[in-house]
């Protein structure tokens, strides 16, 4: 697979938003989102819910899978399952990985 | 460095007097908007709003320059500044007094000396104030808080329809109408705003100078929003998640903003791909 490593900040397709990064390594000078740090903001009302993958199987920040737009996830945002496969929408538009 | 954090917009509101009062704008502004309603002769009451928000071309008028100016200045307070040589400045205070059945505004007075315009001037607690003014000339500046009065009317006791009697009091609905040009507060109809299912009372109720609040919006500046990014150039970035409509019920806004340091302004912020 294939994919651009998202960032704090870059977007999912339901709305969401991904609320962490990583602390010190970064794409486009905002943190990389891995499977350590992989909270969303949530939105509207639609509580934060968190990317489920699947990750990169290659590429680690953190000793974490980074997380990947056009294929990472998210978990739904309540039990009715809303948003479902909901995946990262924008990331990074120079930093992607082949696998 | 931390996750992003959300803020969601909403207006101040008060319950006072009887009648129910929202800031006209979302935002923690409101929070800094308050009404006094008092009465200075029999069957004679005012309401006044202050609007404690700072804003130069309100709160200062006179030929001077303004550098600096925080203030906290209650509705009858204020800083004259004579523009003699030297320069001096009195702090006064305006209260009422009835004498003789008279009612009477009385201005109390506190020297403050000779102003220094090369010196930041601070009054503990109600203001802080750089200026520049050319002396000497035949002129005044004034520092004075931002306000908005309305006469209240009084109705007379009555016996009402049912056969119950009315006190005498306030109109409500002749302040709502006065107050419906206001650009700082409004007095909405009631059970109008989701957040307000009551009714006005019979009369209007006079009460000391009370604070809007539980206004809520955009932070008024960067610090506590940095998020996990490269330390030598920090991103402040904030998701406003809900607003609110003119009914007071939350709609989904869902806009990302990053402060700009140059504009000191936050801008949206979009975090599509850009092209290579």
């Amino acid at each position: 697979m294939a994919g651009n490593v998202v960032r704090i900040g870059d977007n999912v397709s339901c709305g969401d938003h991904a609320a962490q990064g990583s602390g010190d390594v970064f794409a486009n000078k905002l943190g990389i989102a891995h499977k350590g740090k992989k909270k969303t903001t949530g939105h509207g009302k639609f509580a934060p819910t968190e990317f489920l993958g699947p990750y990169s199987k290659t590429v680690f920040v953190n000793n974490q899978p980074v997380v990947l737009k056009g294929i990472t996830e998210i978990v739904p945002h309540d039990k009715k399952k809303q948003h479902i496969k909901s995946k990262a929408s924008t990331a990074s538009p120079n930093v992607s990985i082949e696998e | 460095m931390a996750d992003i954090r959300t803020v969601n917009e909403v207006r101040a509101r008060m319950f006072a007097g009887g009648a129910f009062f929202r800031a006209k704008n979302v935002g923690k502004e409101g929070n800094n908007i308050s009404i006094v309603a008092f009465e200075y002769a029999p069957k004679r009451a005012k309401l006044i709003i202050t609007n404690h928000n700072t804003k130069l071309a309100e709160n200062v008028s006179g030929p001077a320059s303004v550098s600096l100016l925080d203030q906290f200045l209650n509705w009858n307070e204020g800083m004259s500044i004579a523009l003699t040589d030297p320069p001096t400045a009195e702090y006064y205070s305006i209260s009422w007094q009835i004498r003789n059945g008279v009612a009477e505004a009385v201005k109390a007075s506190e020297d403050l000396g000779i102003f220094d315009f090369s010196r930041l001037y601070t009054k503990p607690g109600k203001l802080s104030v750089k200026l520049s003014a050319t002396v000497p000339q035949n002129a005044s500046v004034s520092i004075v808080p931002r306000t908005s009065a309305v006469d209240l009317v009084w109705i007379e006791e009555s016996i009402l329809p049912d056969g119950w009697k009315r006190a005498g009091g306030y109109s409500i609905s002749d302040l709502r109408a006065k107050m419906a040009g206001n650009t700082w507060v409004e007095m909405s109809a009631r059970g109008y705003d989701v957040n307000d299912p009551g009714d006005d009372d019979s009369v209007f109720s006079l009460f000391p100078d009370t604070y809007l609040s539980g206004g809520n919006g955009m932070p008024l500046g960067p610090a506590g929003y940095n998020v996990d990014a490269d330390p030598e150039d920090p991103q402040y970035i904030v998701l406003l998640n809900e607003s609110e409509s003119l009914d007071g019920s939350p709609f989904e806004k869902n806009q990302m903003f990053k402060w700009n340091s140059t504009s000191k302004t936050w801008e949206l912020y979009v975090p599509e791909p850009e092209p290579v």
